[in-house]
C-alpha cells in the first residue's frame, strides 16, 4: 500500500525549508525535500527496530528530529548517511526506553538483522540485554559491528571517527561483554 | 582482541552488503554505490536483498496523486527522435552488462538498435532514463512501449554520460506535464554528477485508472532549470513523435501504454 504524504508534516517541513548543502551550491535540499526523498529508507530502518505498527509514527518523529537539528548535518557527510545515523539513534533511545525486557532480537526481529545469525558469544550477550545498559554511543557501536555487521572503517565513516577510536572503542565493547557474560 | 580488515565500502566482515551500502546505492551516491553495484550484480544472496529493498521502497514511496487521463487506449507512437539519430551515429548507445536486478551498465560503443526504441529516445550519450514498475507484489524493469495497469507504481534510474541539471517529468494525453522527480509544485532541476552506475531517483508515481499513453521522460541540461521555465512549445516538441530538446540538453523518454482495468 503507498503512502501518502502527511499534510501537516509537509506544511512543517516547508514552513522551516533549511538549505542543506550536500555537494556544491546546487545541490540544495530542503527538509521537505529530504522527506520525500529518504522516508522509505527511514522508514525501513525503523523497521528494524519497532512493530510494523508503529513505523509511520516512529518515521516521522526521526524527520522531526531531522527539523531539530538540521543545522548539525555537515557539507561534507551524505544525506543517506546522517539520517541513516540519526535514525539508528533515535530508535536505539526509543526502544531502551520502552518498559519491555525482552531481548534485542526478539525486539527487532532476527529476520531483519542481517549480523544476527552469527554464532558468536559476545554478540548473544550483546542482543540479550548488554545493549541497555551500555553508554548509547557504545551501545550504537554495538549495532552496527554486532546486528548490521559493519566493518570498523565503515562505522568509523559514519560516526565520523577515526578507524583507530573506533577499533578502541569495539574493542572496550567487546571486553565490556566478555565481563557480563562471565558476570552471568 | 579485534583487528582491522580492509573491505570495499559497503560491504560487511563478511563481503556482504550492508544495509548502509544498499542505501547509498538506492539512494544515488555514486561513489560509494560502485563496489557494491559490482558486488550485487555477482552475488545471489544480495541481488535477492537488493530486488526485496526495491520493492520494499517501492511501497513505501509517496506517490503523486492519481491524475485524471482522457486519451485513446492503444497509441503506437513512433519516436523517430534527433537525439536517437545522433547517439545512433555516434556509437553512443548504452547496453545492458549485468541483468535483471540492478546493473552497471557501461556505456559500449557500437550497439545495436533496440526494436523498443520504437517508444524510446535516448538521450545522446548525457542521459538514458529506464523505468521500473511495481504492480504490488514484484518490481520489474519494463520495456518502452509495454503496459501499464491502474494502480502500478512506476520509478525511474537514470545513467549519466555528462553532470548536469536533471528532471524526470511525465506527460499523458491530456498535454499536461507534471513532475515524477523532484516532485514539487515548480521543480528545479537537480544537479548529478556523471558516473557510470545507474541512479534509481527515490520518488514514484502511481498509474491512475484512465487508458492512454504516459510518455516520461528525464531531461538533462547543462544549466539549471524549472519545469515552468519550459515553455508549451518545448514541452511539446519534447513530447512530438520526433522529440526535441531545448538548446544545450538532451531527453531521454520512454513511451507507455496504460491500459484499464
Amino acid at each position: 500500500m503507498a503512502r501518502r504524504e502527511q499534510p501537516e508534516f509537509a506544511e512543517q517541513a516547508k514552513a522551516i525549508s533549511i538549505n542543506l548543502t550536500t555537494a556544491g551550491p546546487t545541490l540544495a535540499l530542503d527538509v521537505g525535500s529530504l522527506y520525500r526523498r529518504y522516508y522509505p529508507m527511514v522508514a525501513r530502518r525503523v523497521r528494524q527496530f519497532v512493530r510494523n505498527s508503529e513505523v509511520e509514527e516512529v518515521t516521522h518523529d526521526v524527520f522531526l528530529r531531522v527539523m531539530e537539528r538540521a543545522h548539525q548535518f555537515r557539507a561534507e557527510s551524505s544525506p543517506v548517511t546522517w539520517l541513516y545515523r540519526m535514525t539508528t539513534n533515535h530508535c536505539l533511545n526509543l526502544v531502551r526506553d520502552m518498559k519491555t525486557r525482552r531481548s534485542l532480537i526478539e525486539q527487532f526481529g532476527p529476520t531483519m538483522w542481517p549480523g544476527a545469525h552469527r554464532e558468536d558469544p559476545e554478540l548473544r550477550v550483546f542482543v540479550h540485554d548488554a545493549w541497555r545498559a551500555l553508554d548509547p554511543e557504545l551501545a550504537s557501536i554495538g549495532i552496527y559491528f554486532y546486528l548490521d555487521g559493519m566493518t570498523q572503517a565503515e562505522i568509523a565513516t559514519l560516526l565520523g571517527y577515526s578507524e583507530r577510536t573506533i577499533t578502541s572503542r569495539i574493542n572496550a565493547l567487546e571486553d565490556a561483554l566478555k565481563r557480563m557474560d562471565q558476570r552471568r | 582482541m579485534t583487528t582491522t580488515r580492509t573491505h570495499a565500502p559497503g560491504l560487511d566482515r563478511e563481503g556482504h552488503v550492508t544495509g548502509l551500502g544498499f542505501d547509498r546505492l538506492l539512494y544515488g551516491e555514486p561513489l560509494e554505490a560502485a563496489a557494491v553495484a559490482a558486488h550485487a550484480a555477482t552475488c545471489e544472496r544480495c541481488a535477492a536483498v537488493l530486488a526485496q529493498l526495491r520493492a520494499d521502497d517501492a511501497d513505501l514511496m509517496i506517490p503523486l496523486p492519481p491524475r485524471s487521463v482522457r486519451a485513446p487506449a492503444t497509441v503506437h507512437p513512433q519516436v523517430r527522435s534527433r537525439a536517437l539519430k545522433v547517439a545512433a551515429a555516434a556509437g553512443g548507445l548504452f547496453a545492458l552488462a549485468a541483468a535483471a536486478l540492478f546493473l552497471i551498465r557501461p556505456f559500449e560503443p557500437g550497439a545495436e538498435k533496440d526494436p523498443a526504441d520504437a517508444f524510446r529516445t535516448r538521450g545522446g550519450g548525457a542521459i538514458d532514463l529506464t523505468v521500473h514498475v511495481y504492480d504490488g507484489e514484484v518490481s520489474r524493469t519494463i520495456e518502452p512501449g509495454a503496459t501499464v495497469s491502474p494502480g502500478d507504481k512506476a520509478r525511474f534510474e537514470i545513467l549519466l554520460g555528462r553532470g548536469g541539471f536533471v528532471m524526470v517529468v511525465g506527460m499523458d494525453d491530456s498535454a499536461e506535464p507534471y513532475a515524477c522527480w523532484p516532485q514539487e509544485e515548480d521543480p528545479a532541476a537537480i544537479f548529478l554528477p556523471a558516473g557510470n552506475v545507474p541512479v534509481l531517483l527515490p520518488t514514484a508515481i502511481e498509474f491512475d485508472e484512465t487508458a492512454g499513453r504516459e510518455h516520461i521522460f528525464a531531461l538533462w541540461c547543462d544549466h539549471p532549470f524549472h519545469l515552468g521555465d519550459l515553455s508549451p512549445t518545448m514541452i511539446a516538441s519534447l513530447f512530438a513523435a520526433t522529440a526535441t530538446a531545448p538548446p544545450g540538453c538532451s531527453v531521454s523518454r520512454v513511451d507507455l501504454v496504460k491500459a484499464a482495468h
